[in-house]
Formats: C-alpha cells, structure tokens, sequence
C-alpha cells in the first residue's frame, strides 16, 4: 500500500494551474524526490500533501486514510522548509520540543525525545541556544530535528539545502540520506537541483507544468529519459530530429535534415517515413583524430569550442553535416594544462547506437 | 500517534472584522452623516437644531465674503505650511535615510519624539520663543540686532511656524522611509554611467522618492486645513481659520448648524484628497506591475 | 565616488540645526517650568520647585490628570480589543474589498478631528449620551485604533507566515498557534501601537473639547481653560510632567524591546 497517494489532484491560483490532475504514490519508507523547474507545481504539490493548500479536486491519502480536507494539524506530518521557520523567540529545545508539547506528551519523556533528535542531527548540547545564534547548516538541522522528533508519518522537505553553499550542501546530502534510512520515514522532497534528486533519491517525480512528465528511478531517469523535457532537465542532451530511413532486424537508421545518417536499435523507430527526436548524451560522445573504424554514427566535425572543468573537458563541435553537438570527455590523459583536441581541429565523433535514446518531442 | 488538541479554528475574518467596522460605522460615520443632516437644517433661534430643510447656511458660507476669505486662508496656510515642510523637511529625510551612522535609530527617534508629546506643550512653547518677551526677542536686542521686540505671534508668522514644526516629522518620516527604499544600486549604475552626484539626484533619487513627497504632503496639508489647537494659542484675530471658525461657532455664538456646515465642507475636501490619493497610488501601483 | 561637501558637512549641520528648531519648544518649556519667578521669564530667573506643587495645589490640574490616564488606558484596551482581530484578519485573510476596508479604518489618523468632536457632540446627545463618559470614550477609541491597527499590521505583515504554517502542521490548532507563536512575534507592534494609541487620546483636544463635563475634564482642555485667564508656568510645569512620563515608558521599553523597533513602526 501506498503510504502517500494524489489521485487526479488539480489546483489553479488564478489562471495559472499549478497542479494539473496529478496522480503519484509514494511507497513506504521511499525517497522520493520532486524535481522540476520553478512553476512546475512542485511545491504546490507538497503543500497540498501538508494540507496548507486545499485542492480544487481530487483525493490526497496518507496511510491509506483520506486525509484531502482533514486540518493541518492533524495529519501528523513533519516539514521542513526552505529557510527552516525555527520560531525566534524559542530556543531550540523549546522548538525541537514544540510537535511533542502539542501532542502533550510529558516532561522527562519530551526531553529524552529531544536529546535524542538533537543527537540524530548532531547537535547535542545546542538546546539553549536561540536560532539567531546558530549557523545556516546548524539551523538547518534543528529544523530536521523539529520535524522528526514527533515520529511523523511522512517527511516533507521543501528545497531544505538551498540555502547552504555547496561544500555544506554536499555534506547534509550524504547526512540526510544516512538519517532517511536509518528512520524509514518516507520522505518527499522538493528540489529544482538535479543532480540533488539524482543522489538522494529512490525515485524521482520530474514534473512540469503542473503534470509529472516521468516518475522513475534515478537511473531510469537519466538513462532512459522519455519525453524531451526530462532528458533536457536531467543532464544535458544532444537533440538530433529526423525520419526513420530503413531498418535492419537489429539496428535502424535515422536521417536528419541537414543529411547525417544516424544509426540507432531498431526498436527505437517506427515506419520509414516517420519523425523521431532523438537524444544522445555528451558523456556517450568521443572525439577521435583518426576515424573509428568498423562502427557506425562515426561523423567528421570541427571543434568550435573548449571549455575546461577539470574533471572532464566539454568540446563544442560542429559537424560537416551542420548539425551542432556536445561532447564530454572525461579528462583521463590530460596532464599539465595540455588539451586534446583546440578550437578549429578536425575530429570525429562517435556514439555507439545503444546510447541513443528516443524521446517525445 | 493521536492528537490532544481539538480543533479549534479561529474566528472566520468577517468575524475579526466586524467588531471594528460596526464599531466605526455607528461611532465614527452616523457622527458625520447625522452633522450632515444637520447643516441643512434652518436652526431655531437660540442655536436649536430643527426647523426644516434649508441650504441657508451654505448660502452663507459662499456668499459672505468673510468666510470665503477664512476658507481661503486656511487653504493657504495648507499650501504653505505643506510646501515649507517638504523644503525644510526634504534634505533631514535624505540624510537620514542614507546616512550609515550607528546613530541613525537615535535620530529617526529625535524625529518622532515631538510627536509624543502634548500639543499644547508645544504650542504653548512656541508662545515662549516667538512672544514680545520671549527667547528670540530676548536674543535679539540682547546681541543689538533689533531695537524693538518683533511681533512674531498671534500672526501668521507665528501660526506657520509652529504648524511646520507640529507636521514637519510626518513629512520627514514619510520620506525618509521611501528613499530608504530605493536600492543604493540604482543610484551607482547612474554614477557608473557618467553622472555626477547632483544630476544623480535630480534623475534619479528625487523621482523615485516623490511618493514619499506626496503622502507626506496630504497628510500635512489635511493636518493642517484641519487645525485648531495651534492656532487658537498661536493665532489671534487675523488668524482666523476654518478650525477655529467652527470651534467658535459650537463654543460662542451656539449656531450649531452653521458648524456643521463649515465642518461639512471641511470634511468633504478632505475626504476629495483622500480619494484622489488612493486614486494615485492606484496608478502607480498599476504602473509598477 | 566621493561625497561631496555638501553630504559630509552640509547635510549633517542642516540636520542638526533641524533637530534643534524640533526640539526648541520643548526644551524651553521644560526649562520655564523650573521658573522661580511669578511670570515667565526670558532668561528664567532663579531655579524652583513651586509650579510643579502648584500644578497638583492652586491650578489643581490633579483630577483632570486621573481623568486623562483613566481615559487613555481604556481607549487603548478598546483598540486594542477592536484592533487586533483585524489586523490579523486584513493580513492573512483574502478578505474582499482589503485596501478600502483598511483605508476606511485608518481614516480617522487625517480626517479633520475638529469636525468629528462637532459631529460626535451631536450625535451623543441625539442617541442619550449627551455628555456622559461613554460617548467620550467612545470618541477617543474612534481616534486611537486606528494606531494600534496600522502598527500590528506592519508587523504582522512582516512575519513569516511560515512560522505560523510550521506551528500548524507540528500538531497546532489555529488558536494554540496564535497563542504561542503569532502573538509572541507580533508584540512590538501591538506595545507601539499602545503607546500611540494612549498619547494620542492624552493629548486629544477637539474630542475632548465638546464631550466633557467638569467631572470628566481632561488635561488638555484642563490646561486650555487654564490659560484663558492664566499664563503661569504651572503650563510648563504639567508638560514636563508629562515629558517625564513619556520618557519614563519609552525607556521601560527600550530595556524590554529595544527603541528601533518602535521608532520604525512610527513611521508607516
């Protein structure tokens, strides 16, 4: 059973809507990420499960129960937000102990409780202070603490990291999915940061517009992304359009306006004739100074441009064809500031046909 | 794990609201609504409301030259008052307002302090300083510079003054508070782009900072037509305005329709500048979006 | 860019002789009323405590004293009670028609309160009031909610309404909420509110005038009759008073809240 459930879920502000039937289970004890750009819906969605927006239509479950016009206060949620909401005027204990205090539990067992959270977050020793005088990640964490520490039945992270820079960030990312799993709690969390969503999470909800364009895991997401926006969001992408040319038992070839014959599965493409977007990762890409022999999708291009990042190195290229492509290559061989290849050489380009995707455009 | 509260909602906003607007509508609005009715009444002999329908009394008001010229002096006194309390009031703003010195908070109480205390205190203080014998006379035949004491109260001089000084902090913290508001970036892209500090100002900062400039000046222009207080201690005969007209009208000559009249149109041009203010702010508001 | 002359010298000493013109009058009257003299005198002759007993003995400003504190607390109880659930229904409430609603309240800060007393004398009498402490009540609660709405409405305005989302869905019903964290977070703008609120009616006059009675006789219209045959310093001596009182709760508040909260309320 699923623990959180949105059946056709749709709520409009104005004219904008920002949820538009949605539909998405959560299963128990998962890490499942929201991802999409701002207006997407994302988080309207996660207010929606918290029940500080009420839907225009449509059911929300948590635990099998029908909780869509049951009060906030009610749903025994937890949440965390962007800038962490840690009441001012209390000090940690107090905020950490504010959930319990609310479900009338006692002195000494509040206070065990919140020891305890403090030193799940790693802050023991912190419940006298007052929020102004801790540190963004300090905050952070006793904003998790806060949420946790009622035993929620599910976790509700809205962009809780965005605030930190990226070393921090980095860390409460490995320390967050460390605490996930060591509670169980089937968490949620807002994010418009990819490469977040690809680390923390089980699954991820790529959503857009108010819909959930793929919900898959992070591998599926990437590898097989299925419409043009997941594989533009998620990564970056090599868009090539053209008609399906003719097709063997296991490969098939495209053919693209500018005339490049791209060879790709057979059960990629449909009839001949037919139009088909397809998508290569730059990562798949390699650039060679004498042609692969012996392999399809083997291409001649110029090097238009070459931007250096350290771990690899992304070459700008354009081929004869006119089509414009990015390749990146991880930098392996490079030592001492020396490129392989510098603005205006001659290369060649070769993907194998397996790394080409197909995607709705 | 189950809940120990109940539910409890609070009170629905028409229900927060009601209190207060009901309130306001029968203490505040029937006031005037009722004072309205009665300017049109034609007053029985001894200063009794009653006696039937008549526009007499604002007959008399337009008609008789000498309230036409109280209408017209406490219209100019709210002109001047107002424009004195921009340039006086105009550069303490921006210098407040910009000024990066930890004794800003000190100064922006210094500006608010007079506000906290009595009227008539300051009224009162001002007969101190502008009378025959009081402090400015006293300076000035004391250092030679005059011969005889300067009538500088119970006239015009005096009223202006001490209104200006009563109102000045409003126009001075609305100002102040809108060009605190304008980002310093905007004044540095300009100078970037080649212009010196005072055409900076005047093309930038100054445009920018006129919706202070003009809540500040309805608000002391309507503070102003509406004085009584300041100018009953600080004025004197030739100082008669519409304030001090409908006071005399209830305390003295007991024609309380003809009060009502008075504070009717008095009313009506005030509630005319409110609207036309909203009006702005309106526009504004739509222009910015 | 280097500021000029004008922002390093000019402005500070206009700013400054600005300052001085505010606070001429009072520091003037401050210093008459320590007058040894019969009149008042420029310079003041000789120092005494005199007009401050003649304040409470001959002028016998004390009972119009009583009258104003006792006025001033309940008019600020009544906004405050009328106030506080409207501020905090204008700000989180999508209620319709909001800006003209709150503009309507706020109306009495620049409509010509000349005109209100006029019109409230005759309504008074009109529905039984006449001259009681009800309708003067009544009068200077008109006047002064409208502080204590615009001050908890800047505040609250200004909260995270995400303190108060947290609050709920820790487990917080909406009253519970307002209890312990709405309320908390918006008392510096309810104690400034206050403050306004109770100077304002203190000090009212064109209220006051033409609603009291000699047994309900506030300061202010006290200390005008008092002059109309007296021009004593006893006047100066009662303003002090009432600069000292003034300066005595600013500072409270200081200790307790700190002064930039409420000099920055006092502008909006």
């Amino acid at each position: 059973m699923a623990d959180v459930e949105l059946r056709r879920v749709t709520k409009t502000f104005g004219r904008v809507r920002a949820m538009d039937a949605i539909d998405l289970e959560v299963q128990k004890g998962e890490f499942l990420s929201l991802l999409g750009p701002s207006g997407s819906g994302k988080t309207t969605t996660l207010r929606v499960i918290a029940g500080l927006v009420e839907p225009a239509a449509g059911d929300v479950l948590i635990g099998g129960r029908l909780v869509t016009h049951l009060p906030v206060y009610r749903r025994n949620l937890g949440m965390v937000f962007q800038n962490y909401a840690l009441f001012p005027h209390l000090t940690v204990f107090e905020n950490v102990a504010f959930g319990l205090e609310m479900r009338k539990l006692g002195t000494t067992e509040t206070r065990r409780r919140v020891e305890e959270a403090l030193a799940l977050v790693r802050l023991p020793g912190f419940e006298a202070r007052f929020p102004h005088q801790l540190s963004g990640g300090q905050r952070q964490r006793v904003a998790l603490a806060r949420a946790i520490v009622v035993r929620p039945t599910v976790l509700l992270l809205d962009e809780p990291l965005g605030a930190l820079d990226k070393k921090l960030r980095e860390s409460m990312q490995v320390e967050l999915k460390v605490l996930q799993r060591s509670l169980g709690i089937t968490t949620i969390f807002v994010t418009h940061d990819q490469e977040e969503a690809l680390t923390l999470s089980d699954r991820i909800a790529v959503m857009n517009d108010g819909r959930v364009e793929q919900l898959d895991t992070p591998v599926e997401i990437y590898e097989r992304p299925r419409t043009r926006f997941v594989s533009e969001f998620i990564g970056a992408s090599n868009f090539l359009e053209g008609e399906a040319d003719g097709a063997t038992a296991a490969l098939a070839t495209v053919r693209t306006a500018a005339g490049l014959t791209v060879t790709v599965p057979a059960a990629l493409v449909g009839p001949v004739g037919g139009r088909v977007t397809l998508s290569v990762r730059p990562e798949k890409i390699t650039l060679h100074a004498t042609p692969p022999l012996g392999t399809p999708n083997v291409f001649r291009a110029t090097v238009e441009n070459v931007v250096y990042l350290g771990t690899s190195t992304h070459y700008y290229v354009r081929t004869d064809a006119g089509e414009r492509l990015v390749a990146y290559e991880q930098n392996v061989t490079v030592h001492g500031g020396h490129q392989l290849h510098r603005p205006g050489d001659a290369v060649y380009v070769h993907w194998g046909p397996e790394s080409t995707l197909r995607v709705s455009p | 794990m189950p809940f120990a509260t109940g539910r409890r909602r609070l009170p629905a906003p028409l229900l927060l609201l009601a209190p207060i607007v009901l309130f306001l509508l029968f203490f505040f609005v029937a006031p005037f609504a009722l004072n309205f009715g009665v300017s049109l009444q034609a007053g029985r002999p001894g200063g009794v409301v009653g006696g039937g329908f008549s526009p007499r009394h604002y007959a008399k008001l337009v008609t008789d030259p000498y309230y036409l010229k109280v209408i017209g002096q406490t219209f100019a006194l709210g002109f001047v008052c107002t424009f004195l309390s921009f340039l006086l009031g105009y550069p303490c703003a921006y210098f407040i307002a910009r000024t990066r010195s930890s004794w800003k908070g000190v100064m922006m109480f210094v500006v608010i302090a007079p506000l906290l205390t009595s009227i008539i205190m300051r009224s009162y203080g001002w007969i101190l300083i502008l009378g025959r014998t009081g402090f400015v006379n006293v300076v000035l035949q004391a250092l030679g510079l005059t011969s005889e004491p300067l009538d500088l109260i119970y006239n015009w001089v005096g009223v202006v003054i001490a209104i200006t000084h009563v109102l000045l902090p409003f126009m001075i913290l609305s100002v102040a508070s809108v060009i605190e508001g304008i980002h310093e970036s905007l004044e540095e892209s300009a100078m970037i782009l080649g212009a010196d500090r005072w055409r900076t100002f005047r093309r930038v900062t100054f445009p920018l900072s006129l919706e202070g400039v003009a809540t500040g000046a309805v608000i002391v222009f309507m503070l102003t037509i509406g004085s009584f207080v300041t100018v009953l201690l600080v004025g004197g005969e030739k100082t008669m305005v519409m304030g001090v007209l409908i006071y005399q009208q209830i305390a003295i000559t007991f024609d309380r329709a003809f009060a009502s009249a008075l504070g009717s149109v008095l009313l009506l041009i005030a509630l005319f500048l409110l609207y036309l203010q909203a009006r702005w702010l309106q526009v504004r508001g739509r222009r910015a979006a | 860019m280097r500021p000029g002359w004008l922002e390093r010298i000019g402005l500070p000493v206009y700013t400054a002789a600005l300052f001085a013109f505010l606070a001429l009058p009072m520091l003037i009257v401050v210093a008459v009323s320590f007058n040894a003299g019969e009149f008042v005198h420029f310079p003041p002759r000789g120092f005494s405590l005199r007009w401050f007993r003649h304040v409470f003995e001959g002028a016998n400003f004390g009972p119009a004293i009583l009258n104003s504190l006792e006025l001033a607390v309940l008019s600020t109880l009544g906004s405050l009670l009328l106030g506080i659930p409207a501020a905090l229904a204008l700000v989180r409430h999508a209620v319709p028609f909001r800006d003209a609603i709150q503009a309507f309240l706020l109306s009495p800060l620049s409509l010509p309160l000349i005109v209100f007393g006029v019109a409230l004398l005759f309504f008074a009498g009109a529905i039984g009031l006449q001259l009681s402490f009800i309708g003067l009540l009544a009068g200077h609660i008109v006047i002064t909610v409208p502080y204590v709405l615009r001050t908890v409405v800047a505040v609250y305005g200004a909260l995270d309404r995400q303190l108060e989302e947290a609050a709920l869905i820790l487990g917080a019903d909406e009253l519970t909420c307002f209890r312990r964290i709405t309320l908390p977070l918006i008392k510096p703008g309810i104690i400034a509110g206050s403050i306004f609120a109770f100077l304002t009616s203190f000090d009212n006059v064109p209220v006051s005038i033409f609603l009291t009675k000699t047994d309900t006789m506030t300061l202010p219209v006290a200390i005008l009759s008092y002059l109309v045959y007296s021009f004593d310093p006893s006047v100066a001596a009662v303003s002090s008073l009432q600069v000292l009182f003034a300066v005595a709760v600013l500072l409270l508040l200081e200790r307790t809240y700190g002064l930039g909260q409420v000099s920055s309320m006092g502008g909006q």
